[in-house]
């Protein structure tokens, strides 16, 4: 063997565990290799340092309590399943005790308030408010037009200064009571108008109070349907 | 009468007993397994990682994954070497995780410069001087610190938990040569560092 493959053989003879016959062999080659032999006692005073000077450690006492927590260690295998079960068994006694509940203390269905003035609950479309006709706006407009224009003609032909010249197609007087009787036309029709826009404005209001009325009902009972103890009458 | 109680009229439970009896449920076995390992398996992971926190926490581990998985114990295998399985397992994704191999060592303290390495003279003068002791442990452990994993493993494995070579291979799951190879490439590694601080 040549002095490279001697290397094992250093260390397990190092140690102590090396066989009678390698180790006859070694010793017949260190006796005849004095740089085997040198390298083998620099292994053996490096071996020795180790041995001497290693990390050192501190005691381990520290260590025992912490084992303790093994003893319940244990405990944890399966601990999954176990939880899963105790979890399923909880689960199934509450909802047999909400079965019990229910079939024992029956809920009093829900009656809400207002539902008999004819709205039908279980159909929130039928609540819908007619709209005001918006012809009757445009025939007012029309009018005040109409009365603006007529009112209009008659004052272009009254004299405006003394000494005016204009066609004379009526007496003053008679225009006068036209002018007067136009005027007064004039008012009972905006009375008149001014009567029908307030019922108009109040209608309108009292609908939209209805329909907000009905809304809310609406809305009370689409609520109080997802309730399964409430049931339409 | 328990498993244990039986072995106590006969004799005191080898370990491979007692993890057979862990098989079929007794709590006790473990907790002499415990008992009987926990010192020197400290001692071993303690020489692994950096700091003695993590070395009990890598033996808490080792004992609980002995427990969990006691039924993958093969028969005919020694605890011993199933144990410190484990645990170098334990200590190697501990390190890989911190990115630490080169601290795995109970040292972690840098290699010694120049001005402050040892003598060889020194040694001479007081070699029973504690400062020098403690130097000179330091340049050792910073030696060990310095080499492979592999390497560092072997000789920690062997110098200090004082396994045999077929133990040891057995544990690192290789030829017992290549353990051998690994020994002596870690000690004559260490030999020159320590040569270059003028101490061998």
């Amino acid at each position: 063997m040549k002095c490279n493959e001697w290397n094992n053989e250093w260390i397990a003879s190092l140690y102590g565990e090396i066989d009678e016959s390698e180790l006859g062999e070694m010793e017949r080659h260190l006796a005849t290799c004095e740089g085997c032999g040198q390298h083998l006692r620099q292994l053996g005073e490096t071996r020795h340092l180790l041995s001497e000077n290693g990390p050192t450690v501190e005691s381990g006492g520290a260590f025992s309590p912490r084992v303790v927590v093994l003893d319940t260690a244990r405990g944890r295998r399966g601990g999954g399943w176990r939880f899963a079960g105790g979890f399923a068994a909880a689960a199934a006694l509450f909802a047999l005790g909400i079965f019990v509940g229910i079939q024992a203390f029956p809920r009093q269905p829900v009656v809400l308030a207002g539902s008999d003035d004819g709205i039908d609950l279980s159909n929130p479309q039928s609540t819908q408010i007619e709209a005001i006709p918006a012809s009757d706006l445009t025939h007012l407009k029309q009018n005040y037009e109409t009365l603006e224009q007529r009112l209009g003609r008659i004052e272009t032909w009254l004299p405006k200064n003394e000494g005016d010249r204009r066609p004379i197609i009526a007496t003053e007087n008679r225009l006068q009571l036209a002018v007067g009787r136009l005027n007064q036309e004039f008012d009972q029709r905006r009375a008149e108008d001014l009567e029908f826009l307030f019922d108009a404005i109040l209608a309108a209001d009292a609908e939209a109070r209805q329909r907000d009325t009905r809304t809310l009902q609406v809305l009370e009972v689409m609520e109080a349907r997802r309730d399964p103890n409430v049931r339409p009458r | 009468m328990n498993h244990l109680g039986a072995e106590t009229l006969i004799g005191p439970a080898t370990d491979e007993e007692l993890v057979a009896a862990l098989q079929a449920g007794d709590m006790q076995s473990l907790g002499q397994l415990v008992v009987r390992w926990e010192q020197p398996l400290y001692r071993f992971v303690c020489r692994m990682v950096h700091r003695p926190e993590d070395a009990r926490d890598v033996c808490q581990e080792t004992f609980l994954r002995v427990l969990d998985r006691s039924d993958k114990f093969r028969s005919g295998s020694r605890f011993s070497t199933w144990m410190y399985q484990i645990a170098l397992n334990l200590c190697r994704d501990r390190a890989r995780r911190k990115k630490r191999w080169g601290r795995i060592v109970d040292d972690g303290k840098e290699a010694p410069t120049e001005t402050t390495a040892i003598r060889g003279d020194q040694l001479g003068v007081n070699p029973e001087s504690d400062s020098v002791r403690s130097e000179l442990a330091q340049a050792v452990q910073s030696g060990l610190m310095q080499l492979p994993p592999e390497q560092r493993e072997v000789l920690i494995l062997k110098e200090y938990q004082g396994l045999k070579f077929k133990e040891i291979a057995e544990i690192l799951s290789c030829p017992e040569s290549t353990v051998k190879s690994r020994m002596y490439y870690g000690l004559n590694s260490l030999r020159q560092t320590l040569s270059r601080q003028g101490i061998t």
